[in-house]
């Protein structure tokens, strides 16, 4: 049994034929929103046949590009007309802000709370040094250690 | 056969919950019989947990359409293979194979472990019922594979299935998912012996070693279920990469992350006493990062093109996460006084301290993958619209992060333990460094302009240096020593210390991962409408599309395009790609081919025809260095595996003979 038809983005390779919009830039600035049709994908990654969702998007960039329009406002166009939810990046609000730096205030939080934790214990563990012997279970694990290493290396 | 294998379920699940309780109450009660009675309910459960999922194999293997999951799920004229992978391929079937890998792990765990650990194997047997039953009871109540497609009051069956998902049949697909539940469910039984010693205050550090033993093993599993899903997502959806960010991706990722922090934070714990809050925390979030995983890819939490169809049981999930985490944190909270740290930093450039940079880093990463994957529930609960984010946010995010713990992979071996000191930094640092700006030299002479890539290869040359000295330094010991040669000595030495060197070849293999994440960036694409005779040239090479030609066959119908490959005019091979179109789910797919090389791949995808029909629409990918994230997996799995033997350990003369360790510890190798 022969499939149905199958047509794939016939103006998009109508413009990289012509040469209008190189494909790696249309697939480039594609990739910057996000396809609705199921696939999990982007734009340009979506390679459902027949899309409904991509292929008009792919027109509507394509077609942008080739007037001369800056990307960033090609973009905008696309994401006002279908919707916040095709931004694959956050968007440059408060909240957008919020997402690009969380992961990076936390990683820097994460690190200085290292660095106050391993001044405390260093300063702890100065002071104590000074005042008490060390235990003798620490020791007779360093202990133990020690032979274990020496018997390595023999 | 359909009322047997609910019956099976059934009684699983109140075998379990009776494991459960029993276990428990025999435990507070202090009666060995109900104790003995809970682990023998175990294997009871298993026994009934095979049965039903025989049951359901057998239904799908003797084309048994009464069966809805069957009739949905299989087909007459599939596979042998992907009609066993059928059992995994939808809801209902695959919560049953989850159900199934639970209760194979509990009853090795527990009678693996119930010599070893007596005082404590009762809560491991409840925690980890406990988890079973949770799974059975949606078997049970909630997606039930046992049922029949009925009409009216009788059975009936139909003439044929729907069969599996086309992506699904791919050989990749048939390993995949096992290796994936593997891990998940697997990393229950090192939660549950943590747990288990969190409740009796456990003395010692044996339970350490089988929690560690266990990670290891499940961790081991995650990784492959990872790579062959990056490998499957490479070779079959046909969008020239390997990791999309998908949230069901992501997913899998997240315990993987906190299962590799915990790998690490516990040696501390075992070599000083050391973390033993933060390794709790560690095991804990990664067993609830795989049930919250879980309840991404079915509850419905977020879509994703790997999610099973949406239903009504995250809600269950919530109720079990809720439950779950409140507990460990009601134990933790009671039990800070054993947790309390035996030794303390004495110094911030010391072995020590980069096991702890090495945690921020990877739950810094694990973070960031979560704050994505959860970004559209978030937006959109705070600001009314759902931003999905994908591959720009999160390559932007953690390419610097990944940069930074590759650095630290390097430079957590030439630190010492206690402290380091500034001769032996500069005597350690000195080659690796060396081998890192010359790389670098090297690479920026050779035209490489790519900030990213130009980092990244530069450390790759560090933590190489760092590896192979470590195996040098090592073997020359052991050369001077026995006089064997180097290679010889190496594997001695290997052998004497299988988990720091297995350790050190997985860091090898996260090397040889990054060249290939790196090679990423020198990507090309290219696509063109072609008939046949028509030439493209795609970077170096050529592609003449030579012929098209079409196959029918009982499962699907193919059209293959032939492609020679040449580069610079000399000709290389024929490529074939090709586009099936199911016949009984009626669905398309693409079949990429691949020239593997180490230095680049060439992957071509028939993407479709032009809308008059008449010609291929071919896709062309250069995919620089990426054969190197595959061999990097194999060396993954080969050091793990080494890590996971245990250890040689050299006769010692009698003079210097170490005093006899004390009852309840457990000797480990360095590292």
């Amino acid at each position: 049994m022969r499939p149905p038809a199958i047509s794939l983005l016939a103006l998009l390779l109508a413009c990289s034929a012509q040469g209008a919009v190189p494909y790696a830039k249309l697939r480039q600035v594609a990739d910057l929103v996000s396809c609705q049709c199921g696939c999990s994908y982007t734009v340009g990654s979506c390679n459902m046949l027949n899309c409904h969702f991509r292929d008009p998007i792919l027109q509507q960039i394509s077609e942008g590009l080739e007037a001369g329009e800056p990307e960033e406002a090609v973009l905008e166009a696309v994401y006002e007309q279908y919707g916040p939810e095709t931004r694959v990046q956050p968007r440059e609000d408060a909240f957008g802000m919020l997402g690009w730096t969380a992961p990076f205030a936390l990683l820097g939080v994460g690190l200085a709370a290292m660095v106050l934790v391993v001044r405390r214990w260093r300063a702890r563990t100065a002071a104590r040094s000074e005042t008490r012997q060390v235990s003798d279970r620490v020791l007779e694990r360093y202990r133990s250690q020690i032979e274990d290493d020496l018997g390595k290396l023999e | 056969m359909e009322n047997l294998g609910y019956l099976a379920v059934l009684l699983a699940f109140l075998l379990s919950a009776y494991a459960t309780v029993a276990a428990l109450a025999g435990k507070l009660r202090r009666n060995p019989f109900l104790e003995l009675s809970a682990q023998r309910a175990v294997l009871a459960a298993w026994l009934m947990t095979t049965a039903a999922s025989g049951i359901l194999l057998h239904a799908i293997l003797t084309d048994n359409f009464s069966f809805s999951y069957v009739a949905s799920r299989s087909n007459s004229d599939l596979d042998l293979l992907y009609k066993v992978a059928a059992w995994w391929g939808g809801q209902e079937g695959s919560l049953l194979f989850w159900s199934w890998i639970a209760a194979t792990y509990s009853f090795v765990a527990v009678y693996t472990g119930r010599s070893k650990h007596r005082s404590m194997i009762s809560y491991v047997v409840a925690v980890m019922a406990a988890t079973q039953a949770f799974f059975l009871g949606l078997v049970a109540f909630e997606a039930n594979p046992f049922q029949v497609i009925m009409s009216g009051p009788q059975i009936t069956s139909v003439p044929d299935g729907r069969g599996l998902n086309p992506l699904l049949q791919h050989p990749m697909m048939a390993i995949h998912p096992p290796m994936l539940y593997l891990g998940y469910v697997g990393f229950t039984v090192p939660f549950a012996f943590a747990l288990a010693s969190l409740i009796t205050r456990q003395p010692g550090e044996r339970w350490i070693h089988t929690t560690r033993v266990w990670t290891m093993v499940t961790w081991l599993f995650q990784s492959i279920g990872i790579l062959l899903g990056a490998r499957w997502a490479y070779v079959v959806l046909g969008w020239g990469g390997y990791w999309g960010w998908d949230p069901v991706e992501n997913a899998s990722l997240l315990p993987w992350i906190t299962g590799t922090a915990f790998l690490h934070s516990v040696m501390m714990q075992e070599k000083k006493g050391m973390m033993k809050v933060w390794n709790i925390l560690l095991i804990s979030a990664t067993f609830f990062l795989c049930i919250f995983g879980t309840m991404m890819t079915r509850g419905g939490l977020v879509s994703s093109v790997h999610a099973f169809a949406q239903s009504e049981i995250g809600s269950y999930f919530v109720w079990y996460l809720a439950v779950g985490i409140a507990l460990t944190a009601y134990f933790i909270l009671t039990r800070l006084d054993y947790l309390r740290s035996e030794a303390e930093l004495e110094s911030v450039v010391s072995r020590e301290s980069s096991f702890l940079f090495n945690n921020v880093i990877l739950l810094a990463s694990c973070f960031a993958v979560l704050w994505g994957t959860l970004f559209p529930v978030l937006s959109e609960y705070f600001t009314g619209d759902k931003i999905t984010v994908g591959a720009p946010f999160f390559n932007k995010v953690n390419v610097p992060i990944g940069l930074f713990l590759l650095f630290l992979t390097g430079v957590g071996p030439l630190f010492a333990w206690r402290r380091t000191s500034a001769e032996s930094l500069r005597r350690n640092f000195q080659s690796p460094a060396l081998a890192a700006l010359t790389c670098l030299a090297a690479l920026l002479a050779a035209g490489m302009r790519h900030f990213e890539a130009l980092v990244c290869f530069s450390l790759c040359a560090f933590v190489t240096t760092t590896v192979l000295l470590e195996f040098y330094r090592g073997g020359r010991v052991i050369q001077r020593k026995q006089g064997a040669n180097l290679a010889a000595a190496m594997v001695e030495l290997t052998r004497r210390n299988t988990r720091r060197y297995g350790g050190y070849l997985v860091h090898m293999a996260i090397v040889l991962m990054f060249v290939g994440f790196a090679g990423a960036a020198f990507n090309i694409v290219h696509q063109e409408e072609m008939s046949v005779g028509d030439v493209i040239e795609v970077g170096p090479y050529e592609f003449q599309l030579q012929n098209l030609s079409e196959m029918d066959t009982p499962n699907y119908f193919r059209a293959v395009a032939a492609i020679d490959v040449s580069r610079r005019g000399e000709f290389l091979e024929t490529l074939l790609p090709e586009r099936r179109f199911y016949h009984a789910s009626q669905q398309p797919t693409s079949r990429v081919d691949v020239r593997n090389r180490l230095r680049e791949d060439v992957y071509v995808v028939y993407a479709g025809q032009s809308n008059d029909g008449a010609s291929p629409v071919i896709q062309v990918y250069i995919n620089p260095l990426v054969n190197w994230i595959w061999i990097g997996s194999l060396v993954l799995v080969i050091g793990t595996l080494v890590a996971l033997v245990p250890s040689r350990r050299p006769r010692r003369p009698r003079r210097r003979r170490a005093p006899r360790l004390r009852e309840g510890s457990v000797a480990t190798a360095g590292d």
